[in-house]
């Protein structure tokens, strides 16, 4: 499956909204029961809302760190030509460029798209990908 | 760039006289599922090490 950053975040910030659901996520990733992956842009969107919470500095400069070496072995590299239909996305659907390369991401590779913000799942749900949002899959 | 270091080594472990028997039972090349069950798991453990220190981050932050 394809995870977004409001999944991530919910597994290293506390107090999201779908923390909890989030975590069993990580914790089945953990026993191998599932497999996940996310597109490289995910890494960077991770670390820009890191930067914008209002964790401490030091927290916040070491979490960034410890994402960016947790997500390097389950991100992937992304192609030109899928760069090329991630823009597209983000014109034709005005979501940001991390959500469309889950989108497009799980399209290439057949695999689920999963993410914890309501809004993301609505509007790719009803542009036909499949998306599944984590507070219906605990 | 740093070289990638290609070089091979030997490593061997004991095993039971049964299981080597059935080893030699099936097609598969042990070499290869071995070397990717080592490198899976050292994934895994450094996944696991980077978690907790973020977990012990977490209790920091909030």
């Amino acid at each position: 499956m394809i995870i977004d950053s409001s999944v991530v975040l919910n597994w290293l910030i506390r107090g999201g909204e779908f923390e909890e659901e989030c975590l069993k996520l990580r914790e089945a990733f953990e026993r191998g029961s599932v497999n996940i992956k996310v597109p490289e842009t995910v890494v960077y969107d991770v670390c820009r809302r890191i930067a914008e919470s209002d964790l401490p500095i030091d927290v916040a400069s070491r979490l960034a760190h410890l994402a960016y070496e947790y997500l390097r072995f389950v991100s992937v590299e992304l192609e030109g030509a899928m760069l090329s239909d991630i823009v597209r996305l983000c014109r034709e659907l005005g979501v940001d460029i991390a959500v469309a390369s889950c989108a497009i991401l799980s399209k290439k590779l057949d695999e689920i798209y999963v993410t914890a913000d309501r809004d993301v799942y609505d509007t790719l749900t009803n542009s036909g990908f499949k998306v599944t949002h984590v507070g219906d899959m605990f | 760039m740093a070289k990638e270091d290609k070089k091979d080594v030997i490593i061997s472990l004991r095993i039971p006289e049964r299981l080597k028997e059935e080893m030699n039972k099936v097609d598969v090349n042990w070499s290869e599922f071995l070397r990717k069950a080592i490198e899976e798991k050292i994934t895994k453990e450094k996944m696991k090490r980077i978690w907790d220190e973020i977990e012990s981050l977490k209790t920091k932050g909030v």
